[in-house]
């Protein structure tokens, strides 16, 4: 064995320094920034209990973020807030990096160069492992001193950074199972993210209502939630995730030294010859290879669409009986329509998953590029103008119908649980639509420079990351108006809470349009491969 | 048909292409020749299209590649050395994209490529070898009937009877009068199917012309075992002379083998041996920069 598997993790671990560096600081900002927004909004501990009392007991509320476990305390607040969010974001970076280093190199080929070598089967899938356990353990020394920093108790701190962490470890165990079982890294890290999916709507489901809670013990964002930080600090509820993470890391690692090395337990099937062009365009060719995202995304945030309309209408049942809560909303709103500002501002979040999934299209446009896929299509008799024109339908219609889809599912969804009529279906529909301005907006921008200049595609995504802090800390930090405003979404009108004004929507588009304009100038003169 | 005049270009401090020089008439084979990195791949995105000379011109059909290129793309069918594919598509729907973006793609000339070359179109790309990649390109672009066909390394990851199998489409092509550009660092594969060979390195045109004058070029080796008196010091383009007891080996130029013939017969010569040059060392003559050619 030598000192081969050391090696193996050292030169693992490199590949990923900066993303394991990114994300653990990136995530350790969003614990520092959520404090002290809480630390400024409710400095005393009156003011958090009185916040608590009205607002966290709704399900509306508390459904994607659990129950609140201590109120008295910013760390018992932060803790609430973030717990379930950061298991998800956590798991979900776990995934991607556990099925990079397993069943991506193995289908590359590389995992055959490596295991030339001094190493063994089973150090491939442990190596896989350090830098999401990396990546986690620098994450939570990061949070534990910003809580501490806050003036927190070390050892609730300590139990909410670590429920966050081992929650989200079961997650990697089960994508490193899923490397084993998928012959494809799209197949293996998609099945996971399905499961963490489901596992995260059970966790909401179980918040709706407490004759279902029990639900929760069900799934790891319940169980990272039941550890209960700066109150029980249960550290079982710790050791159950950790117990699920050995076993199943110990099954997959088994099963990599036992099988063939790269082959999987499904193998790959075999598809049509033909036929699944409706013609030879670049258009016909994009919706061949995006249709399978589209349909997931589109399935998916329907889904979530549904639940939000649902949640939607348990928000207003709560206003009417909570005179305390009436007076909050008006208060934080400025409305009295506490169930419309409720989905208006869960519209606007599911239009950044929206925006995250419009960004992936665009950049597929980049992905040919570097792959060489570009070249081959130009070869033929497609213009650089045709591709370009092909991507931005596949997009523009993609996001569209996306928009349409929650704001028709939360419509519908509500009015089915309220038994409320039919107008609040227009109404979310509508405010979907408002909102796909914003998207085009965002995937205009990744447009523009994946078309101009491939070498800052990476500013798309940048651009993402500034928009949705923006948007979940702007108000909370109480940030000047002209620096709110930097993102399309504080442009979209927040009708039908205010006036219905087309005017700024008219602009984003505009704005959308030029840029547009840009990517096809900046394609049109520059070489490819840039 | 391919007339690229003194094209330069340069990406950042890496001169790729050197004023290059390079024509292919209507319905020629020309082989292009180079070691890795000599710009083969540059030359051929140049002509169509993707890139742009830093100075000199390129024409295609006559045209300028860089200001139309999709219209004379009309006419052409490209290979790339490195073929990268959709993973989530199959070899045929891949094939079917492809061939169908073209002009004068035919379904029924493809399934009797996909026969040719043993290829099963229901896998899907992300399990296929790099040679199986390279036959979803090939036979994209062989089911196309175009007038021009630019070929990048194409045999490279084929194993030799699929490696025929494109040798065979190629003469195929040119009996039908099309016009052929084919890249390649394997001269045997030039050799097999061009009648026209360029050579580069570094970006330059080292050679240019027929592969038969070519041939003339490199040095012949001679061998005898001989019982006279034999000098051969006064000949001009005789090297690596060795004459150990009665053996004699050296390396001569093609205008002085018969010189050093008639001396060895005089000398009474007992065996004598002329070997003309290898393709591998023709190879090696131009490729390693000391080619004796004005």
């Amino acid at each position: 064995m030598s000192d081969a598997l050391p090696r193996l993790v050292n030169f693992t671990v490199r590949q990923d320094r900066f993303r394991i560096l990114a994300w653990a600081v990136a995530l350790g900002l969003l614990v520092l920034a959520t404090a002290a927004a809480w630390n400024n909004l409710y400095p005393t501990q009156e003011s958090r209990e009185a916040f608590a009392s009205a607002l966290v007991s709704t399900p509306a509320v508390t459904a994607f973020l659990g129950p609140l476990n201590d109120a008295t305390t910013v760390g018992g607040l932060t803790a609430w807030r973030l717990t379930s969010i950061l298991t998800l974001v956590l798991a979900l970076v776990g995934i991607f990096l556990v099925v990079r280093h397993t069943r991506t190199e193995a289908a590359a080929g590389r995992t055959d160069l490596l295991l030339s070598g001094q190493l063994t089967r089973q150090s491939l899938p442990i190596a896989a492992l350090v830098p999401p356990l990396l990546t986690y353990a620098l994450f939570a020394v990061i949070s534990w001193i910003v809580l501490i920093g806050f003036g927190q108790a070390p050892m609730g701190s300590l139990v909410c950074v670590t429920a966050i962490v081992t929650s989200a470890l079961t997650f990697v165990a089960l994508a490193l199972l899923a490397a084993n079982v998928f012959p494809t890294s799209r197949a293996a890290s998609g099945a996971t993210t399905l499961v963490t999916a489901f596992l995260f709507l059970l966790f909401v489901a179980s918040n709706t209502d407490s004759g279902v809670s029990w639900l929760g013990i069900l799934t790891p964002f319940g169980w990272a939630s039941r550890a209960g930080a700066f109150a029980s600090n249960n550290w079982w509820w710790i050791a159950l995730p950790v117990a699920v993470f050995l076993v199943v890391t110990a099954g997959a690692v088994v099963s990599t030294g036992r099988r063939d090395v790269g082959a999987a337990l499904i193998p790959q099937r075999e598809g049509r010859q033909s036929g699944g062009l409706w013609s030879g365009s670049p258009l016909a060719l994009a919706w061949r290879v995006d249709r399978a995202l589209v349909f997931l995304w589109l399935g998916a945030l329907t889904v979530l669409a549904v639940i939000v309309g649902i949640l939607t209408k348990s928000a207003t049942t709560l206003l009417d009986s909570s005179q305390q809560l009436q007076e909050l909303v008006e208060r934080l709103g400025g409305s009295s329509n506490f169930t419309n500002a409720y989905a208006v501002s869960l519209i606007g979040a599911m239009s950044l998953a929206t925006t995250a999934f419009a960004i992936t299209l665009v950049l597929r446009i980049h992905d040919d590029e570097v792959e060489g896929r570009t070249e081959l299509i130009l070869s033929t008799d497609v213009s650089r103008r045709r591709l370009l024109t092909a991507r931005i339908v596949i997009v523009g219609v993609s996001t569209l119908a996306i928009q349409a889809a929650v704001g028709l599912a939360i419509g519908v969804a509500y009015t089915l649980a309220a038994d409320a009529g039919w107008s609040p279906v227009g109404n979310y529909l509508g405010v979907a639509l408002l909102n796909t301005s914003a998207v085009w907006l965002m995937a205009a921008v990744a447009l523009l420079v994946a078309a101009a200049s491939p070498k800052f595609a990476w500013v798309a995504w940048a651009a993402f990351a500034y928009v949705v802090a923006m948007g979940e800390l702007g108000a909370l930090l109480n940030l000047p108006t002209w620096i709110q405003g930097t993102t399309p979404y504080w442009f979209v009108p927040r009708w039908p809470l205010e006036a219905f004004n087309l005017l700024p929507v008219l602009i984003l588009l505009l704005i959308s349009a030029a840029l547009v304009v840009g990517a096809y100038f900046g394609l049109r003169r520059r070489e490819i491969p840039a | 048909m391919i007339d690229l005049d003194n094209v330069v270009k340069t990406f950042g401090t890496t001169r790729a292409l050197d004023g290059l020089t390079l024509h292919v008439d209507e319905g020629g084979i020309h082989g292009f020749l180079g070691p890795n990195g000599a710009g083969k791949t540059t030359t051929l995105r140049i002509l169509l299209g993707l890139l742009k000379p830093d100075t000199g011109t390129a024409r295609l059909f006559g045209a300028d590649p860089w200001v139309k290129p999709e219209e004379l793309h009309r006419r052409l069918a490209y290979v790339p050395a490195e073929v990268s594919l959709w993973p989530g598509l199959t070899g045929g729907e891949t094939i079917e994209a492809l061939g169908r973006m073209r002009w004068g793609y035919s379904p029924k000339r493809r399934d009797e490529l996909i026969t040719q070359f043993d290829f099963n179109p229901r896998t899907k790309v992300s399990a296929y070898s790099k040679g199986n990649r390279q036959k979803v390109a090939l036979i994209a672009a062989l089911a196309c009937d175009v007038d021009v066909y630019l070929f990048d390394e194409p045999t490279d990851g084929l194993d030799p009877l699929m490696a025929e199998a494109f040798r065979e489409c190629v003469r195929d092509l040119h009996t039908r009068g099309r016009t052929i550009l084919l890249s390649s660092h394997v001269l045997a594969e030039v050799d097999a199917v061009c009648d026209q060979v360029t050579i580069i390195r570094k970006g330059k045109v080292v050679e240019s012309g027929m592969l038969s004058d070519l041939k003339k070029v490199a040095l012949h080796t001679i061998s005898a075992v001989f019982e006279g008196d034999l000098t051969v010091a006064d000949i001009a383009g005789v090297t690596n002379v060795s004459i150990v007891g009665k053996t004699f080996t050296a390396s001569v130029d093609t205008a002085s083998v018969p010189l050093v013939v008639s001396r060895l017969v005089t000398a009474n010569a007992t065996s004598l041996e002329v070997r003309p040059p290898s393709l591998e060392e023709l190879f090696l003559t131009f490729y390693d920069g000391k080619s004796t050619t004005p």
